[in-house]
């Protein structure tokens, strides 16, 4: 009889080619049958189903996932050591895990939440009333998930109606090898989650992202837009700020039109023709996170004044001097103008502004000063800038 | 006159003025280590470098569980490795007069029982709580006045266990006048 000869025989079942790569392959047949609860007798229904694949397949394991009716399905228990069929208890993925990483990337990956919320409940104590209940969710191993760690926050629930939940602290099941001493080989983790609090401003609430606006990156190309000509060269600049404070961190610099203007690794612009070019700085471990200018490049130059502060940092611990360097530039040119310094938001006491020459100053972080920035005014004919700095303790 | 009572708005800097104090205290040194670090011999270890000192604070948001000092009591993530925390913060006042109060700042310190004992036969809680006495005793914190560890002063004063297994605990209380 061929493995086709039945009714249950479907050909849009797609399987992960390769374990945690998220790229899928259609199958040209797999059956799919109902899974029975061996304790009760009864049908568990459309969210197990046991899915045969012909002989031509690879051996299914634990952890490997499918696509299929508009779901994703993940492995649970194969069946296949001494077997004459290839087959695969597989579950339906009926939620996502949502999280972002250290530098701010978004991660989704299908679970499945089980049935019961567990001990849902208030708890009365003495000063509140506290929220309370557990979940158990399964998902695959893979590199994405080993990154969750105890205390995690996770979403769920729908739009703007979520609830959140945190990885107790022993609550990760992650030990299931399916190879005995292959801590890599395919399976699924269970993660074991407490009620938690939901925050308005930290989490994204309408995507279900935890923590969604903890760990914000921003990223600005320092200048703006230049308008040149063809031969112009300039090692362009860019700030990348977590959280509103300078980092230091990997970029990717891009044109859109080499023929116009190159761009090297480095920021280094090229003018080589007239027209216009997008310069695109991106960060290396997000590309979503990024600044782009419009390098045109004419006969005629346009005025583009710009004052360049560097260094960029605006922290200067007690008992530190930082010296900075003022530059007015037209274009990314530097004119040679010189400035005038004013600082102020801070008392006189905790600090001295050392102006050293007309494109210099120094500042010395006399006494910690918390309760407001100190801002120096830079201000060169008409061209004003403020640059604010943190006069921290020691830390 | 209102205007002339005690305000108190230094209270939030309290904690903020202690770690500063901290930071560069020849005698702190032995604090920064055995709050780093979690072996036996983590006493003769070298000194930290403010940026390794620095990573220690909770500054929020994050697993608190990762970071060692805290600004409060308290903390709602799991602790799950052997590790010892530090909070500082205020923890109890007498407003004696209008213009006066006494200030008991907590010094709480909760080490995992694992590595509380160190090889040169101290433990680890009560090296970092004789060196905040050492440190602090005495010093002005920041302009915000003396600190001291005087019952007769401030009748708060002391320290005491409060284990919480598998966790040596003690807390240290030690008071400055505003």
């Amino acid at each position: 009889m061929a493995f086709s000869n039945a009714p249950n025989v479907f050909a849009d079942v797609q399987y992960e080619t390769t374990y945690g790569s998220k790229t899928y392959t259609t199958l040209s047949q797999v059956r799919v049958d109902a899974v029975i609860n061996v304790t009760t007798g009864k049908n568990l229904g459309d969210d197990f189903k046991r899915f045969i694949f012909d002989s031509t397949f690879q051996s299914p394991y634990v952890g490997q996932l499918f696509k299929w009716k508009n779901n994703y399905w993940l492995g649970v228990n194969s069946d296949n050591y001494q077997s004459l069929g290839k087959s695969l208890i597989c579950r339906r993925c009926n939620n996502v895990l949502r999280w972002k990483d250290q530098y701010d990337n978004l991660i989704v990956e299908p679970c499945i939440l089980n049935y019961d919320l567990g001990e849902a409940a208030d708890y009365t104590t003495s000063q509140m009333v506290m929220s309370a209940g557990f979940i158990k969710l399964l998902c695959q191993r893979n590199e994405n998930t080993n990154t969750i760690m105890p205390n995690k926050r996770f979403l769920f629930g729908t739009p703007n109606n979520r609830s959140a939940y945190k990885v107790y602290g022993n609550g990760r099941k992650i030990f299931l090898n399916s190879e005995t001493d292959n801590e890599s080989s395919p399976t699924v983790s269970e993660f074991y989650m407490g009620a938690s609090f939901t925050n308005d401003q930290t989490d994204d609430l309408a995507n279900g992202i935890a923590d969604a606006y903890r760990n914000e990156f921003e990223l600005s190309i320092s200048g703006g837009d230049l308008i040149q000509t063809v031969g112009f060269t300039k090692t362009l600049t860019a700030t990348v700020t977590q959280n509103g404070e300078v980092v230091s961190s990997g970029l990717t610099w891009t044109t859109d039109d080499a023929t116009v203007c190159t761009v090297s690794g480095s920021g280094v612009i090229n003018c080589l023709k007239i027209g216009s070019a997008k310069i695109r700085c991106k960060l290396t471990n997000n590309l979503s996170v990024y600044d782009e200018i419009t390098v045109y490049v004419s006969n005629v130059l346009a005025d583009d004044y710009d004052i360049v502060i560097s260094p960029d940092s605006q922290i200067i611990y007690e008992g530190e001097t930082q010296t900075y360097t003022c530059i007015l530039t037209n274009n990314g040119v530097a004119t040679g103008g010189t400035f005038t310094f004013f600082a102020s938001g801070v008392p006189i006491e905790n600090y001295r502004l050392q102006l050293i020459d007309g494109n210099h100053f120094g500042v010395e972080n006399v006494k910690k000063y918390l309760s407001s920035k100190l801002s120096i005014t830079c201000t060169s004919g008409e061209h004003v800038k403020v640059f604010d700095i943190n006069l921290r303790g020691d830390f | 006159m209102a205007g002339s009572y005690a305000s108190y708005d230094f209270l939030p800097q309290i904690s903020y003025n202690i770690i500063d104090n901290l930071m560069d205290n020849p005698d702190a040194e032995i604090i920064w280590k055995l709050l780093k670090y979690s072996t036996n011999d983590d006493w003769q270890a070298p000194n930290l470098t403010k940026a390794q000192k620095r990573a220690l604070m909770y500054t929020g948001g994050d697993d608190s569980s990762k970071s060692s000092i805290f600004f409060d009591s308290g903390m709602d993530d799991a602790m799950y490795t052997e590790k010892i925390y530090l909070r500082i913060y205020p923890y109890y006042c007498i407003p004696d007069t209008d213009y006066h109060g006494i200030v008991d700042v907590a010094f709480e310190m909760l080490c995992h029982y694992s590595i509380n004992t160190l090889s040169n036969y101290t433990t680890r809680v009560d090296s970092i709580m004789a060196a905040l006495i050492k440190c602090l005793n005495g010093t002005d914190i920041g302009g915000l006045g003396k600190m001291y560890f005087n019952s007769n002063r401030a009748r708060m004063d002391k320290f005491q266990n409060f284990n919480q297994p598998p966790f040596k605990a003690k807390i240290l209380l030690m008071s400055v006048n505003v």
